[in-house]
């Protein structure tokens, strides 16, 4: 309903705008980089001695949206008037991976060390309108959209060493989360600079409101001591669904289908800088 | 850092545009509802759990339209200034009167039961410098704004009420407020004025706010055990909490007339909603 409503909006102000001057396309290929906005993922390292009873955890700055990142991409445009034009654009980010780190200290022949990373991608499909104004040389814009995600993924990674006097053992885990679009908003400031007739160059400032929830997730390596033991878990066990509701029983759990759970969401909001080059057709 | 750039960017905006002449001063009086935008918390939900002595099983339910604390009612007041046709800049506030989000669990086996409802939701007032870019057809002018949002005194209200009914009936009433820090993010606004007269138009607009906010402290505000108050006897560490972006404990040596520290935690403020109001020009 909401993406419906800032579609409509979107739709008649294009229609408001539209007059019997000039028409033109125009292509721009963009690169930037995003930091995380409205965090809320929060990763942190945690440290743990035994022998004192004191522990310390810090917060990991930036770590708050999977957001964070470089995204390319690739917009076309259509100029309606000489102040308004709608986009539509296509990018791909790349998001910067949040690392966790643990430290439980024991004693010397007795820790556990934990690091964990998480990380992010899509591709971005970004409709939107264009305000500008100013000089035919120098032309600063406001520009609006939605934001739909595609081939989501994120990768959650571990390794935990234990090391006991006898022995040390050490798993590894990785998880791959997939599935179901996201919907998203974008805004931003920027300006462009004609250098001739056809060619321009510009730089933005751009907001996404987002967060996913993906539909499946996967665990596609799971080791202790070296030794793979995805082949021995049941589907139960290695794969999990997301759901908005389920139903589970003690009685009769399905080994062979994935786990249900909740849907849970991950932040992916950013505030970056992009910068790229505008040709007219 | 984000700020400065977000800032910077739009005061290069306006001194590229500025014009040789200035519209004058403008005021906006306006509401309007917001969902959330960005879900991130699934505290919306239902667990139902039955156990007939031999198995057990668990209902669960995610409550649509949960996700951020940014959906509610927003009521706001703006002052602009408009340095030519096209360009304007809007310095607005607003107070943000959030919706409610819920989370219930319930467990029942023969004739016992447990029950533990919670619910919160925030507030805040928000403050918006802004640019803005609009064009006039006739007595229409399409713009769009955007801009920074300020959250100051921001609050959140958790409130909890467990039942349960084992050996004997009991009851757990409490209230936390959140409280603390201030909320930064950022809008964008597209929508459209239409003039009535010279002086009064009325204004429809589509708005989107990217916010969360990590509060600084919270306490316990009520604590009803079967109806007795537990404040008075509870020490400081058990009714206070304050939020930092690191911290070191001492287990062996805990200090409990102080508030406990536990690492800041983020709670979601995004939303996109619908606003209309009042446009005067001075």
């Amino acid at each position: 309903m909401r993406a419906t409503s800032y579609i409509t909006i979107l739709i008649l102000s294009i229609s408001f705008a539209s007059q019997a001057s000039a028409q033109k396309l125009y292509v721009n290929i963009h690169y930037g980089y995003g930091l995380s906005a409205a965090p809320n993922y929060l990763h942190a390292v945690d440290s743990y001695d035994s022998t004192i009873n004191t522990g310390s955890i810090k917060y990991i700055k930036g770590s708050g949206s999977l957001g964070a990142g470089s995204q390319f991409g690739a917009t076309i445009g259509y100029v309606f008037s000489a102040n308004i034009s709608a986009e539509l654009g296509i990018g791909y980010l790349s998001g910067k991976s949040i690392f966790d780190d643990y430290w439980k200290f024991v004693s010397n022949d007795n820790y556990k060390t934990k690091g964990s990373s998480l990380s992010g991608s899509m591709f971005r499909i970004n409709p939107s309108i264009k305000i500008s104004c100013g000089t035919k040389k120098i032309s600063p814009y406001l520009k609006t959209g939605i934001i739909l995600g595609i081939a989501s993924r994120i990768t959650s990674y571990s390794k935990t060493v234990d090391v006991h006097p006898l022995i040390t053992e050490v798993e590894e885990q990785e998880t791959k989360f997939s599935g179901r679009m996201t919907l998203g908003f974008s805004f931003g400031a920027g300006a462009q600079y004609s250098v001739n007739d056809k060619i321009g160059i510009f730089t933005e400032v751009l907001v996404i409101t987002q967060s996913w929830a993906p539909k499946k997730a996967e665990l596609t390596k799971y080791t202790i001591y070296g030794l793979d033991q995805l082949p021995d878990m049941t589907t139960y066990e290695k794969e999990k669904e997301f759901v908005s509701s389920y139903s589970e029983t003690t009685q009769n759990v399905d080994k062979t289908e994935p786990e249900k759970q909740l849907k849970v969401f991950f932040p992916f909001s950013s505030v970056g800088l992009n910068a790229g080059i505008s040709y007219k057709l | 850092m984000k700020i400065k750039l977000y800032f910077g960017t739009v005061l290069l905006f306006v001194l590229l545009s500025t014009q040789l002449y200035s519209q004058g001063i403008y005021l906006n009086f306006g509401s309007g509802y917001s969902l959330c935008a960005a879900p991130k918390l699934t505290q919306d939900k239902n667990h139902i759990s039955n156990s007939d002595g031999v198995y057990l099983t668990d209902d669960y339910k995610l409550v649509k339209g949960s996700g951020s604390f940014g959906k509610g009612i927003q009521v706001n007041a703006s002052i602009g200034y408009m340095f030519n046709s096209n360009i304007g800049a809007e310095l607005g506030i607003g107070y943000l009167i959030g919706s409610k989000t819920t989370d219930t669990y319930k467990y029942t086996y023969q004739s016992t039961f447990s029950e533990i409802k919670s619910s919160m939701s925030g507030n805040m007032i928000r403050l918006s410098p802004a640019l803005k870019i609009t064009k006039t057809f006739g007595n229409i002018k399409p713009y769009m704004r955007t801009g920074l949002v300020i959250g100051v005194a921001p609050k959140l209200t958790e409130k909890h009420k467990s039942e349960m009914s084992t050996f004997a009936y009991s009851i757990i009433e409490t209230q936390t407020e959140y409280t603390g820090g201030i909320a930064l993010g950022f809008s964008g606004s597209l929508g459209a004025d239409y003039s009535i007269t010279d002086k009064i138009g009325i204004f429809a607009e589509f708005s989107v706010i990217n916010q969360s906010w990590a509060p600084k402290k919270s306490k316990y505000t009520k604590y009803l055990d079967n109806g007795t108050d537990q404040l008075p006897v509870m020490n400081t560490s058990a009714k206070e909490t304050e939020y930092f972006e690191s911290f070191y404990t001492d287990i062996q040596n805990p200090d409990h007339s102080s508030p406990l520290k536990q690492l800041k935690q983020y709670y979601p403020f995004s939303s996109v909603g619908l606003n209309f109001g009042l446009h005067l020009n001075l």
